[in-house]
């Protein structure tokens, strides 16, 4: 009985192990990056943002790449707001960083296997901003994660 | 006995599918990395033009008189103030006989592409000359404007 009992759990885990072993990963391995999925790529959509000013709201749309193929499901991107350049590519110190801000995205996309997907960020300039902060760009810096659907 | 004892071992078998299931969904994650940015609008100077010019002046006397202030900028503004105007010499009439004091109330927003009118009063300084009768006066006016 004691024998019986101990043998069935151990049975049930390596079948588990072996399917996954055989239907999951391994017909992907020789593609993916390490085991897992290959970084997907995340980077403006030429042409689509809004010109921001003091308390407005605007829409940055922004492109996943998926290298993939094989759908992936895109989680998070977050980006971060650098500090901002002139028309000539200067430094403008008396603008903060801070006077930008650019939402998380609002929910998870699915990427199609070699394919791309826009999305849009929202985009925010802070009432406050100073005058300093006409005419410039502020550089974003995104991250994001993905799984398999 | 003998009966518990199974569903006991199902149980544990659950559990190993789903340390299994968990460890499996961890190694297919990624990231993803890129860069891009977003630009402030660039600002356009707005226009102050006459509207309304009020009644003839006479020396002492005023009256009011009304000027438009546009916003060509793709974004709201208001109007923080409006400086007093002094009147340019106009053939022979000296510069400054005409003269409007700052308004203490510029209050409202100015929406995008649009326009606003504001009133002013002027007054003709009590020491005019005969060379400044029947004429038209020009008040330069500076008006500044902000964000809303």
């Amino acid at each position: 009985m004691s024998r019986w009992r101990i043998a069935v759990p151990a049975g049930a885990l390596a079948a588990v192990v072996v399917t996954w072993f055989a239907i999951g990963p391994a017909p992907v391995a020789s593609t993916a990056n390490g085991g897992g999925i290959k970084p997907f790529g995340i980077a403006d959509v030429p042409g689509r943002a809004t010109a921001l000013f003091p308390g407005a709201a605007g829409t940055r749309w922004i492109r996943l790449a998926n290298a993939e193929n094989f759908p992936i499901l895109v989680q998070t991107v977050t980006a971060g707001v650098g500090k901002p350049v002139d028309g000539r590519g200067k430094p403008v110190p008396a603008c903060p960083a801070s006077s930008v801000r650019v939402d998380a995205l609002p929910r998870p996309v699915t990427v199609p296997a070699n394919g791309t997907a826009d999305v849009p960020l929202t985009s925010h300039m802070l009432p406050g901003a100073p005058d300093a902060c006409r005419s410039v760009t502020f550089p974003l810096t995104y991250t994001g994660t993905a799984v398999k659907p | 006995m003998r009966k518990i004892s199974k569903r006991s071992a199902v149980v544990l078998g659950a559990a190993g599918v789903v340390v299994v299931a968990g460890v499996a969904y961890a190694a297919w994650t990624s990231s993803g990395t890129g860069t891009g940015s977003v630009s402030s609008t660039t600002a356009v100077n707005s226009a102050i033009t006459p509207a309304g010019s009020g009644s003839a002046l006479y020396p002492g006397g005023g009256t009011d008189f009304t000027v438009t202030i546009d916003n060509p900028n793709d974004y709201p503004v208001v109007v923080t103030a409006i400086s007093a105007g002094s009147s340019d010499a106009v053939n022979g009439c000296a510069a400054g006989t005409v003269t409007s004091a700052a308004p203490s109330n510029t209050a409202g927003t100015i929406a995008a592409k649009g326009s606003s009118t504001y009133t002013l009063h002027a007054t003709m300084s009590s020491s005019a000359t005969d060379a400044c009768k029947g004429q038209t006066f020009v008040l330069p006016l500076t008006a500044t404007l902000a964000s809303a």
